[in-house]
Parts: structure tokens; sequence; C-alpha cells
């Protein structure tokens, strides 16, 4: 969790991610960070993130983030 | 039939009423007058031509059904005894493949049928010839089939149903896109007309009627003055205003389209997806993007943008420039291209002329650049003290990307690519404000805009504007209409009726929808 963390601290370190639950919903990430976000999970973590999973349920937490990192890690 | 019509009224009318009966007699099938409603609207304006909706329908509808059914069967197979964790990966790998394939096969079907029919085919010379609405509905059906092979949703099983979804008539002139799961609820739940919701759609039909009739189609005239292909020579401060213009009425035309639209759909319960979000109070291109024609903008972003940079190359060539050129690096140049194949797809949409891919790129290049240079700003901004959370810099970009947004129009209105650059290069280098002035005067003098047709579309604007404000700020312009005492609601409908039809009556003709032609 904390890793993940700190890769979205280094895309964007003016955004609360600690806090924010509506990271996509309020559009406080736009397509670039969260393509700059896709290609440093997949890096740390070794996956592939499919277009698919690209949904604002996965993305408006970090919490949401990281266990779609489990799921697909189990994959 | 246009939006302002007695055939139009007429046919809301016997629908809605129809509607309300069958929602007390048959609640459950009341989504059927709503799918009778579609097919009719679609037939009567394109007559047989509906036979491409039903193709597309019939290849969604049962693609979608497939694709689950492999899904379920494959984990069927992958629960059965005996089976070693590389085989069930293997299977599993197997399943997604067919799915794949079979999306793959549907998603290339309806996007060749558009481009076939809106491209190629003869009829496509005249744009009225198209089948209604299949610039939206074909893209509202690879959404479908591609989410249901994400598995974001089960798939409809009712093929009546998934008709529905594709030919909503509210839908159909010039859209929303509206996503599948966004809508399917109220579509086929059944719905009863309250007076509230009533108000609601009602205010929203007649501000987008003034925004339409009183706004964009008075200053039609003034804006094909000043922009088309013999604006080569016309001094910068001239096709500057049209350009300021054209900004003005593209947004009153498309988004006053799409608040009827919704209005209507409203009265049958129907909620449609946003489409606009105050897009000229944007900081940014890209934010701009984001707030204007949305449905089209996350259709891109979802369907377009993400698949791309997903792809197997595509993401390596971003992890090779991240590691060398540091992640910002990388985030950019994938970004950017992608975002530049975007834009021109976008531009394509919008029709196959060669001022649409430039539009597109000039769109494009923008916001790759932008995003390619924002960390060099952001230092320039600190070694300057100037503060980018301040007023003044959040005033300056909303004009800076006003501007932009104004440029763009140059390609988009003239149909000449070189007259447009011309035009462009003109509002910097020969702006010529005393020719520019006497010129515009010469629209009022010469009888393309007359004074009253101005007076009503100023109005209009201070009207808009002051709603956008509202807005933008957080309020609401609709609920205190609704609410309120019933004599303050009543003089808004008398004075924006008043408005509509003094438009009405000064206007040199009434246009049909720009994005109708898309």
């Amino acid at each position: 969790m904390n890793e993940l963390l700190e890769l979205l601290k280094d895309v964007r370190d003016d955004v609360d991610f600690e806090n924010c639950e509506t990271l996509i919903d309020d559009g406080i990430l736009a397509s670039f960070d969260i393509l700059q976000i896709i290609s440093s999970i997949n890096e740390t973590f070794d996956i592939e993130i499919p277009a698919t999973s690209i949904i604002p349920k996965n993305f408006n937490s970090v919490k949401a983030m990281y266990s779609m990192i489990e799921r697909l890690r189990e994959d | 039939m246009a939006f302002f019509s007695a055939a139009f009224f007429g046919f809301v009318i016997i629908f809605l009423i129809i509607h309300h009966l069958a929602g007390e007699m048959f609640p459950r099938y009341q989504w059927v007058v709503r799918l009778l409603a579609g097919l009719s609207f679609f037939t009567y304006l394109s007559g047989i031509k509906i036979i491409f909706l039903i193709a597309s329908a019939l290849t969604v509808w049962s693609g979608a059904l497939l694709i689950h059914q492999v899904g379920a069967n494959g984990r069927i197979y992958r629960k059965s005894a005996g089976l070693s964790p590389e085989e069930k990966k293997a299977a599993k790998q197997k399943c997604r493949r067919t799915q794949r394939a079979y999306a793959a096969a549907i998603v290339i079907f309806n996007i060749a049928l558009l481009v076939l029919v809106k491209y190629f085919l003869p009829v496509a010379s005249h744009p009225i010839a198209l089948p209604l609405g299949i610039s939206f509905y074909s893209l509202m059906a690879v959404s479908y089939i591609i989410d249901v092979y994400g598995e974001k949703y089960e798939p409809q099983a009712n093929f009546g149903k998934l008709l529905l979804y594709l030919c909503w008539f509210p839908q159909l002139i010039q859209g929303p896109i509206n996503r599948y799961d966004l809508v399917e609820k109220d579509l086929y739940e059944p719905f009863r007309l309250h007076a509230p919701e009533f108000r609601y759609a009602f205010y929203m039909f007649l501000f987008g009627a003034v925004k339409k009739y009183a706004l964009a189609d008075l200053l039609a005239p003034a804006v094909n003055m000043c922009l088309n292909n013999n604006s080569q020579d016309k001094p910068g401060a001239y096709v500057f205003f049209g350009a300021l213009l054209f900004a003005i009425e593209q947004y009153a035309d498309f988004s006053g389209g799409i608040d009827m639209s919704m209005g209507i759909s409203l009265l049958f319960g129907v909620r449609m997806n946003e489409n606009f979000k105050q897009p000229y109070f944007s900081d940014s291109l890209a934010a701009f993007w984001r707030r204007w024609h949305i449905s089209l903008g996350s259709f891109m972003r979802d369907y377009v943008f993400y698949p791309f940079v997903t792809t197997k190359p595509v993401s390596k060539m971003t992890k090779a420039v991240s590691k060398k050129f540091g992640a910002h690096a990388g985030r950019a140049l994938t970004g950017g291209i992608s975002n530049l194949i975007v834009f021109v797809l976008v531009g394509l949409w919008h029709g196959p002329q060669k001022h649409y891919i430039i539009w597109g790129l000039y769109n494009g290049l923008i916001i790759a650049i932008s995003d390619a240079l924002s960390p060099l700003a952001s230092r320039i901004n600190a070694f300057l003290h100037i503060r980018e959370d301040g007023k003044g810099m959040h005033i300056f970009r909303i004009v800076r990307t006003f501007l932009i947004v104004v440029f763009a129009g140059y390609f988009d209105v003239i149909g000449r690519v070189r007259t447009g650059a011309a035009c462009f290069i003109n509002t910097f280098l020969h702006f010529d404000l005393p020719k520019g002035i006497t010129m515009i005067g010469e629209l009022f003098t010469g009888g393309t805009v007359s004074v009253q047709a101005f007076s009503a579309a100023a109005l209009s604007l201070v009207l808009l504007v002051i709603n956008s404000v509202i807005k933008e700020r957080g309020g609401s312009v609709l609920e205190p209409l609704t609410v309120k005492r019933f004599y303050l609601r009543w003089i808004v409908y008398f004075a924006l009726f008043g408005l509509l039809l003094y438009s009405f009556a000064v206007s040199s003709g009434i246009r049909g929808f720009m994005y109708a032609a898309f």
C-alpha cells in the first residue's frame, strides 16, 4: 500500500491520495495521469492492467487501486 | 421534423399520453411504448434505412450474449476437478481469446457500417440521407459490446430492450452518446410523471430552445458572413469577431439542442448522460474537452485512448522512454501520440474533410505539448513567484483556453484549409482594427444582422452567462424554479417564451442542428 502511495505521489504531488475517494468521479486525475499511474503500477507490481480494468470504480481511491492490483496478481 | 414544430409537439404529446396510460395499466411493459416512440421517430425520418439500426442492434445483442456465454462456460470448465493451475490459466486465456475475437468482429462490423454509410456511400453527400443518429448509436453499440466483454455489466437478454437503448428518440438527433449502465434503469423501469419533474423538463426544454433559436440561429448569418471560403483577404479583426460569434453560436446550438433533447427525455423518465459542463470556464484545453461534448470525449478516452496505451508495443514504449528520460517523458510521449490519434478520429467523426483533420491535429497537439511542458511551466512560475493556484492565474488560464478554442473555429467553420490558415495568420499579423470595425458595422447596415435580432441574441447571451455562472458556482437554476411560488415560475416561463417568439419573428430562418449533420 505504501509503495502504491509513493508511486502516486510521484505522478501528482498536489493530490491528497490518502483521503480522496473520488479521484475519477471529481475529475482530479486526468487521462494522462492515469496513463502514468498504470505504467508505474505495471512496472512496480509486475502486472499488466488491461484496458477493461480502467474504470472509475478501480481508480477512485488508493484502496480501490490496491484491491485491483491484488485481484490482477491472483490471476 | 424540427424540434420546435407542430409535428414534433404532436408526436411527443401523443406518445406521452400513451406512455402515461401504459404506465397505469401495464407498468411492466411501459418501456415498449418508449421503444415504439423510438422506432416511429426513426422510421418517420429515415424510412427503410432502419435496417442499419436493426443490423447494429442484432449484432451487439446476440454478440454480447455469446461473449457472456463463452465466459460462463469457461468458468464452469475451470471449476471442474483435476485441473492443474497451469491448465486453468491456459483455459482462461483461451476463453478470453475467443471472447476477444467475437467482440472485435462485432466492433469492426459496426464501425465499418458507420464508415461505409457516412463516408463512402453516395448518400453521404447529403447529410440528411444518413440513417438517423448513426454517428451516435453506432458508438453506443460499440461501448456496449466492449463493456460486456470487459465484464462491466451483464448483457441485456431482451432484444427489444437493447433496441430501445440504441433508438431512444431524444438521443437520435445529436446524442448524447449514452452509456448503457447509466440509462438502463430509466429506460426499462416504469415511470410516472409528477409536477416537479414536468417543470424541470419543461424549463430545460424552454431554456435549450432559447439558446438554439434566440441565440445560435440569430448569430448564424453573421458568422457565415465573417467566416467562409473567401475570408482569406479579410482583416484579422473581422474574422476574429466571426470566430468569437461562432464560439457562442456553436455552444448555444449544440448545448441548447442537447438541453431540449434531455428535457423531452425527462418527460418519459429517462435521464440521459451529461454532455456539457460550462465548458468555457475550463482552465486548459484538456479540461475543456472533459466539459464539452462529454459523451464523445469519454467514449474516446475509454474505448480508444486507454485500449491503445495499454497495448503491448505502446506500453513497452512508455516503459523504455520512462526509464531513459524519466516518468514524465514516458507519459508525455505516449499520451501525446495517443491523444493526437484520438483527436484526428474526433475530427474524422465530424466528417472526412481535410479541415477537420487539421482541426483535430490542432487540438491534439496543443494538449500534448502543454502536458509535455507542464513541469517546465511550473518551474518558470516558481521562478517568477507566480502562484499557480491564485485567482489571477485562474482567470488568465480561462481566457487563454477560450482563445485557443476560438482559433480552432477557423478550421472548423471554414471548409478550405488554406483559407482557415490565412485567417489564422491574419488574426496575428493583419488585425487592422479600424477596417475590421467598419466591416462589422456593415453587417448591421448591410442587412445581415438586424438590430432586433442582435438585441434578442444579446439578451439571450446575458441569460446564458448568468445561468452558467450560477451553475459553475455550484448553484442550481432549475431547483429554485421548480419549487418557488408559482407566479415567479410563470414570469420566467412567459419571459423565455416571449423571447423565443420574438426571435422567431426577427430571425432570418430556422436552421437545423449543427450536430445533426455529423
